[in-house]
Parts: C-alpha cells; sequence; structure tokens
C-alpha cells in the first residue's frame, strides 16, 4: 500500500484538529499552584453530621478547610492548636481548656471560646446527627470564661481529649452558622483551617486559596486545585499525564511502575489502617486450638511480600506499630507445624479438615480477596477448608452490630488516633456493637479499663489486654496497611500516619 | 392512554425501587457508627433518619413527598435529592446526547460506506470494525482512550467537566448548550476537550449496533425497483443511498436507536464514574456506596423518567418519519 502525500497531510489535519480540541496537560509546573487528585468527594461541607463526619478517607479534605479543637501530629501524636491546654480537673469529674487567641474564621471575624463551647454542645446535640454524639454527650453544663471553657463530665472518658482530634472534633463557627443556617453553609463553607474554599463543584473539584490569617504554619501554596477522581486507574492516569501533581491510593503494582518514571517519585508510609480476621465465638470458633491453629497456619511475612509487594508491616495484636499499646515484645508465631498439632489435640486433620466460612470483600481494601485466597490455601495445608464468601463492606457494616458474621470475617479497622479502645477496645469488648467475639472472660478484663484515669497504668492494661486476646486466639490480627503516593518531582509530599495527605503538608521540592 | 400507562409505569418503578434498596444488604445507620456507639445511640440515628418506622410508614411518608415535589434530603450530601438530581441531569444529558450524536455519525458513515462498497473490502472492514467495536465493552474503551489521548498523547482531560480554572457565571447547569448560546467558545474548547473521550467511550458500541442495522437495511432498500429507477435516471450510488434509500433504511434503525440510548444513559454510570464526570451516573455509585436511600430513590425515578421520555421521542418520530403510521 501506498501513501500520498495528500494522505499525510489529512493525518496532518486531523492530528492538529484533535490538539486544537484537547488541552495540554495543565500541571507540570507548579508555581505556587497544586493540584491533586483525590480518591472521593466531598458530599457535604458539615464535618460533624451525617456519614461523612466518620469517613475517614473525607477528613484529609476537611482538615484542609478546618481545625480539630486540638491539632495531631503526622506521627498521631497530639499538639496545641485550637486548644493550647486541656486537661481534666476535679477529680477527672470536669474538664478545662484554654482557647488560643488571634485565630481568625475565614471571614475574618475572631474565632472565640463561644465557637468551641458551642462546637462541642452541639456535636453533644443528638438532634444534629453527630455520629461521634456517643463522646460529645458526655461534656454538659458547658461554660466559657473568658479564653477559657470548662464542662462538667457526665461520666470520665480517658479518651475525649484525642477524640478532639479525631472524626467530628472540629470547631465551627457559631455566629456565621447561625446566620447563615446549615444550607447557606453548605453553600459557602468557611473554618479556620489553612486553606478557604473558593469554588466547588459538587463531584467535580475544589479550589482552595491559602488562608493568609492562618494561625499555625503556612501553606506552601497559594491556590490548591483538589480534583475528585474516584476511579484509581484515572488517577493514575492524572498523574502520569501531569494533570495533577499528586495521586494517592493506586494499585501497588502502578506505584512501582510509575515511581521510576522520569519526573514521578513515590512515597509509601504505613498508616493507621490494618486488616484482620473478626472470628465469631461460633461453631468451630470455641475451640481455641482451632483458632490458634488457624492464626499459626498464616505466614504473613509472605503475604506482604508476595501480595503487597513488600507494602505492608506484619501484625501480631490488633495494635500497630504507631498505636499506643502497641509492644514489640508480643509476637506471634508462624508455625504451621504448630498448627497441625493444635488441630491433632482437636481431632482434626489435612484429611479431616474442620470446616468453617469465611467472609471478605473483594476489591475494597488493596487485595483483599486474594490475601483470603491465600490464607485458605494455607490453612488447607494444616487442616483447615474454609469456604470463601464474598461480600460487599455494607453488609459487613449489617452483620457485625447484628453479631451475625461468619465464623471467620475479614475486615479493615482504622484508628488514626492510636489509642488501644478505639481499636482493641471497642472490636473486642463484646457489648460494643462492633464486636463479634462476646465470652465473658475478655468482657471481664477489658470493662475496667474504660474508666482507669492514670494514662500509664490505662496504656498498660490494654497492652495486657492484647496479650490475652493474642494467647487465646480472639482474633487474627494481619497486617498494617501502606498508603502509596504518587507525585511530581517539583513537590514533596511528607508521610503522616494517619493517612491524612493534605495540601498544607505538601511542599515545593 | 400513553399518559396514564406513563403513570403506572413511574409508581411501579418507585415502590419496586423503594422495596428494593431496602431489602438489599447494608443501611446508612451502618455505614455511619463510630466506634463507641451503643445501641442506644445507633437506635438514636436511626429514628432522626426516619428509619425506625415500619417500611409500609416510610413509604407513604415518602410517596406524600414526592407527589409534593419533595423526594426528601439527601444522606450524605444533606441537600434536598430534587435539587441534586437537576444538578447533575443536565451533565448526563449533554453527554448522553453527544454520544448520540457520534454514534449516529460513524455508525450511518460507516453503513453507508459498507452499503455502496457491498460485496468489496470496505464492507468487510466495515463488519471488522463494528465485530471490534462491539466486542469492547464501554469502559474498557474508555480506559483505553484514557491511555491514548491521556497518557500518551496528552490531548483530553482524564476527569471532570469543566475546567476548575474557567470562569463560567452561567444561569443553569446546561454548560454546552448555554455556552452555545452565550457564543463562549473558551467554555465549549473545554467541555469537548473534557466529554469526548467519555461520549466516544459510549458511542462506540452503539455505532456499531447502528452500522450493522442500517448498512442491512441500505442493503435491502437497494435492492427494490425504485432505487434502481434511480439509478436509470443517472444517480450515483452515493446519490442513490443519500437521496433515495437512507429514509426508508432508517426506519427500523430508529426505532433500535431508541432502545439503545436508554442503554446508553444507563451506561453514563460506569463511563461517567471513570471519568470522575459530574453526572447522575457518578452521582449513583456515590449514592449506592453511602447506602443513601433517598438518593438512590430519586436518582433512579429520574433515570426511569428519562427512559420514557425517550422512547416517546422515539415513537414520534417514528409517526413523523412513517407517512402510513402519520395518515393512518
Amino acid at each position: 500500500m501506498t501513501h500520498t502525500r495528500r494522505d499525510f497531510l489529512q493525518l496532518g489535519i486531523a492530528a492538529a484538529g484533535v490538539s486544537a480540541i484537547g488541552m495540554p496537560a495543565f500541571a507540570q509546573q507548579t508555581g505556587k499552584d497544586l493540584v491533586i487528585a483525590y480518591s472521593t468527594g466531598i458530599p457535604s461541607w458539615d464535618p460533624t453530621t451525617g456519614p461523612n463526619g466518620v469517613s475517614p478517607k473525607i477528613q484529609a479534605l476537611y482538615l484542609s478547610v478546618f481545625d480539630h479543637f486540638i491539632h495531631q501530629n503526622a506521627d498521631l501524636s497530639f499538639a496545641p492548636g485550637i486548644l493550647t491546654e486541656w486537661g481534666f480537673t476535679d477529680n477527672n469529674t470536669k474538664v478545662r481548656m484554654v482557647v488560643r487567641e488571634g485565630v481568625k474564621w475565614h471571614d475574618g471575624s475572631d474565632l472565640t471560646a463561644e465557637d468551641v463551647a458551642w462546637s462541642l454542645q452541639r456535636a453533644g446535640d443528638p438532634a444534629t446527627g453527630n455520629p461521634g454524639n456517643f463522646v460529645w454527650k458526655n461534656l454538659t453544663n458547658i461554660q466559657v470564661n473568658g479564653n477559657v471553657v470548662t464542662a462538667d463530665l457526665t461520666q470520665f472518658e480517658p479518651t475525649i481529649f484525642k477524640w478532639m482530634g479525631f472524626l467530628t472534633g472540629y470547631v465551627m463557627p457559631k455566629a456565621y452558622y447561625e446566620r447563615v443556617g446549615a444550607e447557606g453553609f453548605e453553600k459557602a463553607p468557611i473554618g479556620s483551617g489553612p486553606y478557604k474554599v473558593d469554588a466547588y463543584e459538587r463531584g467535580a473539584y475544589v479550589r482552595l486559596v491559602a488562608h493568609k490569617d492562618y494561625w499555625g504554619p503556612k501553606p506552601a501554596f497559594d491556590v490548591v486545585t483538589i480534583k475528585f477522581v474516584p476511579d484509581a486507574a484515572s488517577r493514575v492516569a492524572e498523574v502520569e499525564s501531569g494533570n495533577a501533581h499528586v495521586t494517592m491510593e493506586i494499585p501497588y503494582e502502578e506505584y512501582d511502575r510509575l515511581r521510576k518514571k522520569p519526573g514521578l517519585k513515590g512515597e509509601a508510609f504505613p498508616i493507621a489502617d490494618i486488616g484482620m480476621i473478626f472470628l465469631n465465638d461460633i461453631g468451630p470458633m470455641l475451640d481455641k486450638n482451632v483458632r490458634l491453629a488457624a492464626h499459626h497456619a498464616i505466614d504473613k511475612k509472605l503475604i506482604v511480600d508476595r501480595l503487597l509487594r513488600g507494602y505492608g508491616v506484619p501484625l501480631s495484636t490488633l495494635d500497630a506499630p504507631e498505636y499506643d499499646a502497641f509492644d514489640p515484645a508480643l509476637k506471634f508465631e508462624y508455625n504451621p507445624e504448630k498448627a497441625k498439632e493444635l488441630l491433632a489435640a482437636s481431632g482434626y486433620s489435612p484429611e479431616k479438615p474442620v470446616k468453617f466460612k469465611i467472609q471478605t470483600t473483594r476489591g475494597y481494601k488493596p487485595k483483599d480477596y486474594e490475601m483470603i485466597q491465600a490464607i485458605v490455601g494455607m490453612w488447607r495445608r494444616v487442616g483447615i477448608e474454609a469456604e470463601i464468601e464474598i461480600y460487599e463492606m455494607a453488609k459487613h457494616f449489617e452483620l457485625r452490630p447484628a453479631d451475625a458474621l461468619a465464623p471467620a470475617a475479614f475486615y479493615n479497622w482504622g484508628n488514626a488516633i492510636g489509642d488501644p479502645t478505639t481499636s482493641t477496645g471497642h472490636s473486642m469488648f463484646g457489648p460494643s456493637p462492633h464486636s463479634v467475639w462476646d465470652s465473658p472472660d475478655l468482657i471481664e478484663k477489658i470493662a475496667p479499663l474504660w474508666v482507669i484515669a492514670d494514662e500509664k497504668e490505662r496504656v498498660k492494661g490494654w497492652r495486657d489486654v492484647s496479650e490475652y486476646i493474642m494467647q487465646n486466639g480472639y482474633v487474627i490480627p494481619l497486617i498494617q496497611y501502606v498508603l502509596p503516593v504518587i507525585h511530581s518531582d517539583k513537590v514533596v509530599v511528607p508521610p503522616n500516619a494517619a493517612g491524612d495527605v493534605t495540601p498544607q503538608s505538601i511542599k515545593p521540592a | 392512554m400513553r399518559l396514564a400507562t406513563m403513570i403506572v409505569t413511574l409508581v411501579g418503578v418507585a415502590i419496586v425501587v423503594f422495596i428494593l434498596i431496602r431489602v438489599a444488604p447494608g443501611n446508612p445507620i451502618a455505614m455511619m457508627i463510630s466506634p463507641g456507639a451503643t445501641e442506644a445511640d445507633i437506635a438514636q440515628l436511626t429514628a432522626l433518619y426516619g428509619l425506625d418506622k415500619p417500611l409500609i410508614q416510610q413509604f407513604f411518608i415518602w410517596a406524600g413527598g414526592v407527589l409534593q415535589g419533595d423526594f426528601g434530603t439527601s444522606i450524605s450530601f444533606k441537600q434536598p435529592v430534587s435539587l441534586l438530581v437537576l444538578e447533575r441531569l443536565p451533565a448526563t444529558l449533554e453527554l448522553s446526547i453527544l454520544a448520540l450524536l457520534i454514534a449516529l455519525a460513524i455508525g450511518g458513515f460507516t453503513a453507508v460506506l459498507g452499503a455502496k462498497e457491498r460485496g468489496r473490502t470496505p464492507e468487510a472492514a466495515v463488519d471488522l470494525f463494528n465485530g471490534a467495536t462491539l466486542s469492547i465493552p464501554d469502559f474498557l474503551w474508555g480506559l483505553l482512550l484514557i491511555l491514548l489521548f491521556g497518557v500518551l498523547w496528552p490531548v483530553f482531560f482524564i476527569s471532570g467537566r469543566i475546567s476548575p480554572s474557567l470562569d463560567l457565571g452561567f444561569t443553569t447547569n446546561f454548560y454546552f448548550f448555554e455556552a452555545l448560546l452565550r457564543l463562549r467558545f473558551d467554555v465549549l474548547h473545554d467541555l469537548l476537550a473534557h466529554m469526548l473521550m467519555p461520549a466516544l467511550s459510549l458511542a462506540l458500541p452503539l455505532a456499531a449496533i447502528i452500522s450493522q442495522l442500517l448498512k442491512q437495511s441500505l442493503k435491502d432498500v437497494l435492492q427494490l425497483d425504485y432505487t434502481v429507477l434511480a439509478r436509470v435516471r443517472g444517480f450515483t450510488e452515493t446519490q442513490v443511498i443519500l437521496r433515495e434509500a437512507l429514509r426508508n433504511a432508517a426506519l427500523p434503525t430508529l426505532t433500535l436507536v431508541g432502545v439503545q440510548f436508554t442503554f446508553l444513559i444507563g451506561g453514563t454510570v460506569i463511563v461517567e464514574r471513570l471519568f470522575a464526570y459530574e453526572g447522575l451516573g457518578n452521582m449513583a455509585i456515590d449514592a449506592v456506596i453511602n447506602r443513601d436511600l433517598p438518593l438512590i430513590q430519586g436518582i433512579v425515578l429520574m433515570f426511569a423518567c428519562l427512559f420514557i421520555l425517550v422512547n416517546l421521542v422515539v415513537d414520534l418520530l417514528y409517526t413523523f418519519l412513517n407517512p402510513r403510521l402519520r395518515h393512518g
């Protein structure tokens, strides 16, 4: 086949036509602008009510506009934020908080102790629909005296200040909110955070501009555009084409490919999110030998190395290394021979396996289904035959409070404040709707820990409970997740153990 | 009669959707229980969203609201459902119409080419093109287009509907139509750079269907006496097809296009998600993930209305194009 000059001319015109319609990548230069392709959008601008309040993924977006009562550092530790001092008083029956002076809302008005008091009152009011109401309702008789806020505690809650740097623990502008109402706030939200909302297209993007009067470190970028791109393949394309400087939550295979490309860099850091297998105290799980054998048979390092390409941290307890009650001395051994012995003691073998069902999501977390497939394979070798049932996360959320999970169920548990109550506590305490292991011995061990005032003693108590759980095989902790972040080499993205990649934390290279 | 059928269909859809999403696994309250919430806290939240009432009572509360134009409030967006749906509908409509136009253009062109060159290599090429196009689903086309025109030759935007840097100042959400009316070529240019890839992904499978059916119809019509007469009168083959055969051959294709267009609108759910296009489909996925019951109901009802409307338009067009029906 021969080509004439006319053919090439037509091809050239067609290409020029497409180029003319198309747009060049606009994020290849940084300057004072930053573009982030984010995995989720912001359905609502009130970070204290509705399902968004407890959605971990959205928190990084909220944190660019709003401030927590208490600031949380990248290593999960806490630091002065809007509150500069805080503590329990009067034999742990009251709290006292000092509000930072000189803080400005985005509309230029002053943030006062009244705002803090109102935000706490509103959070504790069940009519607002704050999903963290169970903790905020403990604060009553909230009083303001100058820049000091005090309140009574209906019951001692040792983690209440940690919640002030956690889900739904945001300071909201009283005067502005009361003036514009809930609908007005959704249209024009203001906070006291490092960025102001400049433009917002629901489901598409938010454009933020730096808050010049921000009380904390000034953000490095004047304008930040966060595009909501839920599909991982599209996020990869966004950063690969230069249309975004930063993206995250992409497959590890893509992460490894992209970080080697010229102009791109990668950061992969452990976050406060773990993969685990809930064991329900029913059927074969009532047998301690079966539980322990199921745990001993899992080679977590192999799973991390082979399935997750090394991006994960094997865990022995529900405490990740960044958590307060983590003890590196607590190690659960991978030992398939021991697993066989334990099963043999209960009359099981590869020829006569113990049988049960394991539930898992597929695609909700990286390699979740594949991980369970691998585990089922490892189990088969020692004498456990598990049938896999795939379910949606919504189904898990429905089954767990009803105590209707299968004998084994894969789940991922996030604990961005690293407190043992918000990991081991709520997931393993029988009366909690989040727990499916209800044995009285464990309830008896955990119950006193909720009200211990001495922090060292409290954390030691939880550490001991973790050891007890491990020895009795009441749960199978698997891995701590690693968050892959791909970014242009013109910016620097620091690690954040909570998994919050905020625009204010990103700096020019 | 037609109106009554439409109303019955919508009522049926409303009842089925209402029941189905409540018997499906997962509920919105379970999605927002934070660690530490007690049974009493959960009951309080359930009551706050009115989900503690018997199903039948919930249905009548919702249906009563719908009759007054109140479709409820979205649990995750905290906005009236009607506002959210009407806000996103224009984006989906514009994308679907652009996709349909592209499908008609490609399908029509290849059909005419195949019919004109029947029995020769170009027809085989058209058949091959149609087979290949039809065998690849729309979202795979989307991924392929992203790779080609988003990454390797980055000429189109990969996500979104419009660039955040553009100052629109529009009064409606029909950005494309309003930009045309206002002669805002900068906006049109930007919109096309965002919409062409998702529209093409949706259009290609439909184009293949149109092409196959229209080509076959044309081939049948081209054997009729009046086309032979046209050739005798000195018309070229292209003229015979375009002036004489196309109108008659288009009738069966039109019915099919109507049905397929409704599938195309359904296809926007996945394609909009892939391209982070802010339409109804993308929002539908968020609503399902969050078990946002009022929003799911609103979106499904809107899709049902669209399907009914498209079928109505197709019927009217069919009557217009077919004189026997018009005068019958």
